[in-house]
């Protein structure tokens, strides 16, 4: 790599990677490993730099690599707990009690899913990616993105207790088993 | 648009947007991508100091047609398409050489515990004298079966073969002949959603990459360098892998040519839905008693050995010093059936081919011949674990409690019974004395064309 192109992956690097972070962040589920999924996929990218003919597909070359490395991450580490070091936010004009419990459990939710089912609800929700950006990002169908999504979204709405309309499934004192 | 989008995407964004951001990035990421590309390059120069094939300097012109699969197996034999290589040895492709295989990638956990063991003695009853070394291995998430790639070395020839993890133990997805100066080992694997291809190559390789159409290419990166995986959905027909060496260099690729086909309903994929879920009980069979089991049902049946499988229930010996194996085999795409295998003191096999297992039993059972001098045959009960009593019964009223005394067999129960016996008949009870269960011993030892 010279020294332009260098300059040019430096400069991406300040740009991009607090956004790739949270998104790394939200795949993994605790800041260390996604630290370490975000220097790994910098890492390759900065390897591949020179062949990626086009910057604007960076970040979707990073995301894929992000992706692809996490459920090979996934299938190695045998996550048994699914810490956080992020206080959840109290938001305001809506009961902070029943927020807090809900975020909780479809956090504790979203760490239970496959972690194919996971990638998709992140990239379709935190990425707003669509679902033919998806497919195209994770190299599977469009049918394959709405029927896994479609998956993912039944058990966050089983296992965290939550239904279509959320408020009304709590339990008063807002404590979900 | 419902709530749980908006919970989402409230949780999402309350959660990341509070991480702050690591400091200076940057150094961290060139000293890892140093280290991946020292990596690349020790294993590139191990391989090119190892290697004693002439490298072909033939650029394939166009993708060779798909490769032929006239046995129906879901795998493809990779022999590799005449590819060029760049006399760079810093980069030089790198061969799949038994004597000196590339190193272990992946997950080694599959493998402990006696895992690699019980690997090699499954293999070496298929290919005796053979030795293996573990390629890769991982654990498929979906159904938590482990998957490991192997080179194995014997009589049989150099081969490579793909194993996985399942109830009746390891299972061989994918075994090839090794062909000479191989550089890509491609195997289409069940998927839970789709198929997927599993690539895996020299560590020292720089980009895999896969195209449905056999010409519109895309990189798939894994963890590990030289292994991807890739969904296979759709027209497959024509799709084609492409292995580029560590400059990236896509004048001389290192590996281009077909991918396998999937078929569906083979493999792992094969399991009859009336297999039962109860875990293994008594001793750990060994190996080759197995393979002779299967092939005793294949032999009865009619089938080749290659298109049965099998799950144990129940493996043990009795009094009269007969060695038997029980539980359900099956020819592939088939309903399961009871079946045994017993081998007296004097290495006399005798095989019982049970009936088709009723989906959900109680109870299964089979009947291992009296040996030489011996007045009693045992009858071998293998009860669903829920059951708490087995009772035995010569006559129509009369029931003894059996298996008192013989906790070690996990609640399988074995019964001295008169070879002559008929109506004798066998009740199990629950944890609070619920029959589960009230018949002949005979309803349960029907053959495969008559009963009794």
């Amino acid at each position: 790599m010279d020294e332009q192109a260098r300059e040019a992956f430096r400069g991406y690097v300040a740009a991009r990677s607090p956004a790739l972070l949270r998104t790394a962040y939200l795949l993994t589920g605790n800041r260390a490993d996604a630290e370490d999924l975000l220097q790994t996929a910098l890492a390759k990218t900065y390897l591949a730099w020179d062949r990626i003919r086009e910057r604007e597909a960076v970040d979707g070359y990073v995301r894929r690599v992000m992706v692809n490395t996490q459920t090979s991450w996934w299938r190695r580490r045998k996550v048994d707990e699914y810490a956080t070091d992020v206080l959840p936010e109290r938001s305001t004009g809506r009961d902070a009690t029943v927020d807090l419990a809900l975020h909780d459990a479809l956090w504790t939710a979203l760490a239970e899913l496959p972690k194919r089912q996971r990638a998709m609800v992140v990239l379709r929700y935190y990425e707003d990616l669509s679902e033919a950006e998806t497919a195209r990002l994770l190299g599977v169908s469009v049918g394959t993105v709405k029927s896994t999504t479609s998956r993912a979204l039944s058990k966050l709405r089983e296992t965290s207790g939550l239904r279509d309309d959320p408020r009304a499934s709590l339990p008063a004192d807002g404590v979900l088993a | 648009m419902s709530p749980i989008d908006d919970e989402l995407r409230s949780l999402f964004t309350s959660r990341a947007d509070l991480l702050a951001p690591a400091p200076d990035p940057l150094a961290g990421i060139e000293s890892r991508a140093r280290r991946m590309r020292r990596n690349r390059v020790a294993a590139s120069v191990a391989g090119t100091a190892l290697a004693v094939a002439a490298i072909a300097a033939v650029v394939p012109a166009v993708l060779p047609e798909k490769v032929a699969d006239g046995g129906g197996s879901q795998f493809a034999d990779v022999t590799p398409t005449p590819t060029a290589s760049a006399p760079d040895r810093a980069f030089a492709p790198q061969s799949l050489d038994p004597a000196n295989p590339w190193p272990f990638r992946g997950t080694e956990s599959v493998l402990i515990d006696g895992g690699q063991q019980s690997l090699t003695d499954q293999w070496r009853a298929k290919h005796a004298g053979s030795s293996l070394t573990p390629l890769y291995g991982q654990v498929y998430e979906p159904s938590n079966a482990g998957e490991v790639v192997f080179v194995a070395s014997g009589p049989d020839g150099d081969r490579w073969a793909v194993a996985t993890t399942s109830e009746s133990g390891w299972q061989i997805l994918v075994d090839n002949a090794l062909a000479p100066d191989t550089k890509a080992l491609l195997a289409a694997l069940p998927g839970d959603e789709v198929p997927r291809l599993l690539v895996l190559t020299s560590p020292a390789i720089g980009d895999i990459a896969y195209a449905p159409d056999g010409t519109t290419f895309r990189s798939y990166e894994g963890s590990d360098g030289g292994v991807s995986v890739v969904p296979l959905e759709g027209d497959t027909s024509r799709d084609a892998v492409r292995v580029l060496d560590g400059n990236g260099d896509l004048d001389k690729p290192v590996f281009l040519g077909p991918a396998p086909d999937f078929v569906a309903g083979s493999g792992a994929a094969a399991a009859p839905n009336n297999l039962v879920t109860w875990p293994s009980r008594g001793a750990t069979p060994d190996a080759a008693f197995l393979e002779k089991a299967l092939n005793a049902f294949a032999q009865g049946l009619g089938a080749k050995r290659s298109d049965v499988e099998g799950k144990v229930l129940f493996a043990g010996d009795d009094d009269a010093r007969n060695v038997f194996v029980f539980g359900q085999a099956w020819i592939k795409g088939s309903d399961a059936h009871t079946f045994g295998y017993s081998v007296n003191g004097k290495g006399e096999a005798t095989p019982f081919l049970g009936p088709i297992t009723a989906k959900n039993p109680d109870v299964l059972a089979f009947v291992v011949a009296a040996g030489t001098g011996q007045s009693t045959e045992t009858l071998v009960v293998v009860p669903d674990p829920a059951v708490a009593k087995v009772l035995y019964g010569v006559a129509a009223s009369e029931y003894d409690v059996k298996g008192a005394g013989q906790e070690n067999l996990n609640g399988v129960v074995l019964i001295d019974r008169d070879p002559r016996a008929q109506g004798d008949k066998l009740k199990l009870l629950d944890g609070s004395e619920k029959v589960l269960f009230e018949g002949e011993v005979a309803s349960l030892l029907c053959g495969i064309k008559e009963c009794g």
